[in-house]
């Protein structure tokens, strides 16, 4: 089993209605639960309101994640299959693919 | 957070909750700044969203909601303590920084939030605002539902409903309307306002009018919990008439699946498949029934849930007590007179005395002109001269109910019924 990293891109979050929100998370944990059945390794949403990009000990860019926010890297999950067809396939039903992009990256084992 | 197995959300989670965070917000903020709390809840589960369909659901989603609407309400009042006033009792002790987390740790406890959805039940019941105003402000504050749900419940347009809720909240800031619980000396009069809206949200919702049913039975699941909380703390919770509403909810309720068949048509009474009525329901409502009977007063509540735990607790059709249901529709027109209890009278009056009975009755009361654009008058002349063999008369009497309805549902049976006189 190999890891791969979801890098989730885009910052549409908006939600109209606490219906809308109980459907939304619905569909989440099933992807979770039915979809990756116990393949889900970790993973978390990243702060939008600060972000330091450095370039060397004294150069310092500070303003935000300053990218366009449909590029902006919202957070990352990570989870295990056995090649990249199937990640790309589990990562397919991920609920969240249409509102954002996501980039799914394999982990090379340094074992 | 529980990564591996992301808990299954109760139902409604999101809804039910956005009832609560509104409640005690508005509680700290004050009624005048109602659209602050809106705003801060919003922005609450706008978060929950992003962290959650990136870092997994929490153990205990309720209780995160809680604590991150707890964070965002002490930031605001830090932030804007000099720009506004919150809640007049608590506005000094929001405002000193020694006070303000003590005041709002206090605020967001169980007991106190219940309090404050209490206080918010009255609130948007206030016999101050218009009928109409007091049902989408209810939904909308207290049972989370978005414009457009109310939109599609109530059978209006989105921006009917925005000019509502505005209405409503220009009303309560104009009348200056307290957040709170009446005295004991007005909450009689003002608890008949409070359950005559959930009366009426569960009526909105029970009869097919719409064309969302899954809206609409929330709206039914609406109306008990509310009801429910009012049984929940004591200076309301004694009242009997809650639980008459409480059983006459529980009894129809029962029978929301039986009344409708696979292509969404509805089911009359009589073809109902009584296996597909909710046994649970009818005991929890004869539960209420027997609560409710206590202290001298019988409102139309007890009497309306009498009749619906006769037609819930006969073995059939036509095992039903009509005689007693009878009885019990002739109390109902004395104690609120209105035509549409006439109606049922009348109709009820052909299950006991056959059907030449019912439509001298109906046609007598034909003369006070009160239900010619009511369709169910129609369908009922319609089905009594039809079973009196009256099949010409029976079609023209359909054919008038069926232009003065425009559920879709309702239609179908009365083409059916038409076609059967054929």
């Amino acid at each position: 089993m190999n890891q791969f990293l979801i890098i989730v891109r885009g910052s549409d979050h908006a939600v109209s209605s606490p219906e809308e929100m109980q459907q939304r998370m619905t569909l989440y944990g099933e992807w979770v639960q039915n979809v990756l059945k116990g393949r889900y390794v970790t993973g978390a949403p990243l702060e939008e309101a600060d972000a330091r990009l450095l370039k060397s000990k004294t150069e310092m860019v500070t303003d935000g994640p300053f990218m366009e926010s449909k590029e902006m890297i919202s957070g990352y999950m990570i989870i295990t299959a056995n090649d990249m067809e199937e990640a790309v396939t589990l990562a397919k039903e991920n609920p969240l693919l249409g509102k954002f992009q996501l980039e799914v990256r394999k982990l090379k084992p340094m074992a | 957070m529980s990564s591996q197995n992301p808990v299954a959300l109760v139902d409604h989670l999101f809804r039910h909750e956005a009832g609560r965070m509104v409640a005690i917000l508005t509680r700290l903020f004050g009624i005048h700044n109602l659209e602050l709390a809106e705003d801060v809840l919003q922005d609450t589960l706008h978060q929950a969203l992003k962290d959650w369909s990136l870092g997994g659901i929490p153990d205990n989603p309720a209780g995160w909601l809680m604590v991150v609407a707890k964070r965002k309400a002490i930031n605001i009042i830090r932030r804007e303590k000099y720009l506004r006033n919150f809640a007049a009792d608590m506005d000094h002790l929001l405002k000193s920084e020694w006070t303000t987390t003590y005041t709002v740790d206090h605020i967001f406890l169980e007991d106190e939030i219940k309090d404050s959805q209490l206080r918010m039940i009255f609130t948007c019941c206030h016999p101050a605002l218009p009928a109409e105003a007091q049902i989408a402000l209810t939904l909308k504050t207290l049972c989370g539902f978005s414009i457009y749900e109310i939109a599609s419940a109530l059978l209006t347009t989105e921006s009917n409903i925005n000019k509502r809720l505005y209405r409503a909240k220009e009303k309560i800031r104009q009348e200056q309307i307290d957040f709170s619980v009446p005295s004991r000396r007005d909450i009689f009069a003002r608890l008949d306002a409070v359950l005559l809206v959930i009366y009426l949200l569960f009526n909105e919702g029970y009869n097919a009018t719409g064309d969302n049913p899954a809206i609409r039975k929330d709206m039914c699941l609406e109306a008990m919990r509310l009801a429910m909380l009012l049984t929940e703390k004591p200076i309301t919770n004694e009242y009997p008439q809650i639980y008459a509403l409480l059983a006459l909810m529980c009894f129809h309720s029962a029978r929301f699946d039986a009344r409708i068949d696979n292509n969404d048509c509805l089911i009359i009474l009589e073809d109902q498949d009584r296996n597909l009525w909710n046994r649970e329901l009818i005991t929890q409502g004869v539960k209420f029934l027997l609560r409710s009977a206590s202290g001298t007063m019988a409102t139309a509540y007890h009497l309306e849930a009498a009749i619906a735990a006769e037609h819930c607790l006969a073995a059939s059709f036509h095992e039903t007590n009509w005689p007693k249901i009878h009885d019990y529709y002739t109390a109902l027109e004395r104690l609120k007179p209105s035509s549409v209890i006439k109606l049922n009278l009348a109709i009820i009056t052909g299950k006991k005395d056959g059907p030449r009975a019912a439509i001298t009755a109906l046609h007598e009361l034909e003369k006070g002109k009160l239900l010619e654009s009511y369709y169910l008058f129609y369908a009922s002349l319609g089905e009594y001269y039809a079973q009196a063999g009256q099949k010409p008369e029976a079609i023209g009497y359909f054919k008038q109910a069926k232009s003065l309805t425009k559920s879709t549902a309702t239609r179908e049976v009365l083409e059916r019924k038409i076609d059967a006189c054929r």
